[in-house]
Formats: C-alpha cells, structure tokens, sequence
C-alpha cells in the first residue's frame, strides 16, 4: 500500500526514477564522476572490485547510479546489471590514446545488448584536464559514435576533478528521460 | 586489453604465471612506494609491482605517468610482461629512489605526496638516467631473451623491416641515449650478444636522420623486444564476454603490442 501511494505521489508531482549504469575500462573515472555526482566532492579511489550505488536526485529526477569495475576479467559481470537500465553513461578517459581502440569495441559490444536496447547514451569525454586529452569530436571519431542507430545519445567533454561538464551531461539525461527516452 | 591485436588464452595463462614468478621475487614481494607486502597490482610503463592503495594514487596521476594494470584481474600484453621481468621494483627504485636519504620517513609525507614528488616531480630520480644503469644494456639482452619475446615467427630481428612504430622507437631512443653509447657500435655486452649490426630500413627517414652513420643505437634497438606477430595472432568479435563465454568458450583476449616500445623510451627518458 506504501509503494502504491509513493509511486501515485511520484507520478502526480513528477518525481521520476532513473537506473543509471556507468561503464567504461578501468581507470576511465566512473567512480570519481559517481561521487562528483553524489557529493560535490573529489574522493580518493581506489579500483572498483564489485560495484558502488549511490542515489543522486537531480532536476527531480531520482537516478540510481550504478558504478561498476573496469578491470578486464570484471567486464563480463557487467551484464547481470543490464535488466532496467533507463541509461548508460559510458565514461572515456580522453588521454588514454592508446586504449580507445578497446573502449570502441567494449562500447559497441553493449550497444548491442538486447537487455539494453531502450537505454540512452550518454559519454563522457572524461579527463580533460589531463595533457594530450582528445575532445569531443576527436572521442566521437574514435568511438565511431555515427554508427550508432536508433538511440539517443549525446557526448560532453568532462573532467570529474574540476566538475565540469558533468551536470550538463545530466541535464541532458534528465530532458532526454522526461521526454520518454530510456 | 588495448584491442589492436589478441593474444591466445594459453598466453594469457602464461603471463599470469610469469607475473606470479616475479612477485615471489624478494625485490617485488614489497609495494614499490609504500612497501606494504603483496602487492598485487603494477604499473606497466614503470615496471613496478604496488599495493591497491598506492594504486589508487597512480591511476590519479594519469596515463602519460602511470597505467595500472591488476597483476589478477587484467589480460597482459606480452611486452608489458616481458617490461616487468626486465625491470621490477629494485632496479626501478634504483633510479626514482636515488636521492631519497637513507632513513626517509615516507609515510609522514602522506604517500599521495610521496608518490607524486617521487614519479612526478622527479624528486629523487638518479640525475644520470640510463647512465647510473652501467648494465643496463646487458639486461635488455636478457629482457629480450624472455619467452615472451624474442625473434618471433622465425623472422630475424636483424634482417626484417621496421614497423612505423619500431622506427618511432629507435628515433626516440637515439635521441634519449647519451652521446658516448651513441657513438660507439655497442657497448660490449651488446656485441657478443648481438654482433651482426641491424639494417637499417629503408622507408623510415626520422631513423636514419636521427642514427647518422652510427649502428650503436641500432644495435641497442634490435635488442629490444619488439615482435612482429600480427600474423598469428586471430581476431574476434569485440566483447566474448557478451555471449558471456569469456572465461569458457572464446580462447582470445585482448591484447596490443607496442606497449614495451613507448615504455621503454619514456623509462631512458627520466
């Protein structure tokens, strides 16, 4: 009866849940942009073995924010978090050159997830305050970003230790789910 | 792991049991910064084995200082296998621990300041470089004589053409390595190992402006491990692990191979 009148109370005054997952290879910045996101703060992280969860409300919209760990043998657990994702947001670090080819192919690889399919792409160029930092349109490029069909999906360039960029990637999550995307 | 190339599970299972050999190493069973035991993690371009903890702090610092890897829950790349069995955690401290006093009290500085004035900062870093390693010549030569490289699919070392980034490889480290070794044709370690001189490529211009008529830094070059393996290696599908047959039914993980090739140059750098 409680979880009636909660989600009646939601949908009248247009509080909206969010299932939020935040992927990318290890040392993209997931945890930190997490914690950006959840506290305002720069933590100090240490790799993810497992998942962190944390609630962020933001233009009221409630997101529930999964991190999940990066390190290579971990990637294939990704998968048992898929089921009722309203979105992915797909973290890059934009210095790591070397590896974006291995970011391109793990990001299709979801794209192409059944359990996935209605979620929406959000990509955060990350670490650009790091030198050699590629852009957006640089990350695009090597993400091979056009590829992606039937979904909406946006790309900012951010850096979780300055804070910026990431609210405005969650302003455009918030508009993209209250217009019914995810 | 980088995603260019893939190297084969029973590969893979072989890093791991190199990597486990060198962390029994008494020189690797300590954290390279804070020296808590068993370290399980490393930092490939520095060749160090650290803790979780310290980590941390050197995935803070960026790719172009440190790039992490778990020695148990990463794919390994040959070369980066083959860069920690030639460097470790002694031969490493040697040259960024060199003006660090005797009784240093590291964790008063904090290790997040610790780390970052050691690798960063360069705070303690031997002021010779390469030259404080009067060895270190010899030890590419046995870094090279791993089973992990090595002249591979039968194809010389000496004799085949250089790749554009082995090319990149040599200009660096014809820039980096310090006149005297540049002058003459190998040290002499380097000539019983190596005797006949590398030839130089044909396509690649930066290598032969920047090796002028000497064959010193070739020679160091063809020693290091740089194998041209394309050929045998297969590709898969991007992600076995979304069939989930990742740890069963594909053999392939990912690895990419010019790793040691940057590694190594930004290591004659500092």
């Amino acid at each position: 009866m409680g979880l009636v009148f909660t989600r009646l109370f939601s949908s009248l005054f247009g509080s909206k849940e969010a299932r939020i997952l935040v992927l990318g290879l290890d040392n993209a910045g997931k945890t930190t942009i997490l914690y950006r996101l959840q506290m305002g703060e720069v933590v100090s992280t240490i790799p993810t073995i497992g998942f962190n969860v944390e609630t962020v409300q933001y233009n009221n919209i409630k997101f529930q924010v999964w991190d999940l760990g990066g390190q290579t043998s971990i990637r294939p657990y990704w998968r048992c978090y898929f089921p009722n994702t309203q979105a992915i947001i797909y973290v890059v670090d934009s210095s790591d050159t070397d590896r974006l080819v291995i970011a391109k192919e793990e990001f299709h690889a979801i794209l192409e997830e059944e359990e996935l399919k209605g979620a929406v792409v959000l990509i955060f160029a990350n670490k650009q305050d790091l030198p050699g930092a590629l852009d957006d349109a640089a990350v695009t490029e090597a993400l091979e970003l056009h590829k992606i069909k039937n979904r909406q999906w946006s790309i900012f360039k951010t850096s979780a230790i300055k804070g910026e960029g990431l609210f405005e990637g969650l302003d455009w999550l918030s508009n993209t789910l209250t217009s019914g995307g995810g | 792991m980088n995603g260019k190339a893939y190297v084969s599970r029973e590969l893979d299972a072989k890093h791991t049991k190199i990597l486990e050999g060198l962390l029994k190493q008494p020189e690797n069973r300590e954290c390279a910064d804070c020296r808590n035991k068993a370290p399980r993690w490393a930092s490939v371009n520095l060749g160090i084995f650290i803790c979780m903890q310290c980590s941390g702090i050197h995935r803070s610092l960026g790719v172009h200082i440190s790039k992490v890897r778990s020695t148990t829950l990463d794919t390994w790349l040959p070369d980066q296998v083959s860069f920690m069995q030639f460097m470790g955690n002694e031969k490493s401290n040697k040259h960024w621990e060199a003006e660090l006093p005797p009784n240093f009290d590291r964790s008063r500085l904090g290790f997040e300041k610790f780390i970052h004035a050691k690798y960063v900062e360069k705070k303690w870093a031997s002021k010779g470089g390469m030259q404080a390693f009067p060895k270190s010549a010899e030890t590419i030569c046995n870094f090279n004589e791993s089973p992990a490289c090595g002249a591979r699919n039968g194809i010389p070392k000496n004799g085949r053409k250089l790749s554009l980034e082995e090319s990149i490889l040599a200009s660096h480290v014809a820039q980096i390595l310090p006149p005297v070794t540049r002058s003459r044709g190998g040290s002499l370690d380097m000539q019983k190992k190596n005797s006949a001189p590398l030839r130089r490529p044909s396509a690649s211009v930066d290598f032969d402006k920047s090796m002028g008529k000497s064959n010193g830094t070739a020679d160091l070059f063809s020693l290091l491990c740089i194998g041209d393996d394309k050929q045998n290696l297969k590709t898969l599908p991007p992600s076995s692990w979304a069939k989930f047959d990742y740890f069963s039914g594909s053999p392939w993980c990912r690895c990419h191979k010019t790793i040691v090739a940057d590694d190594i140059a930004v290591w004659l750098e500092h």
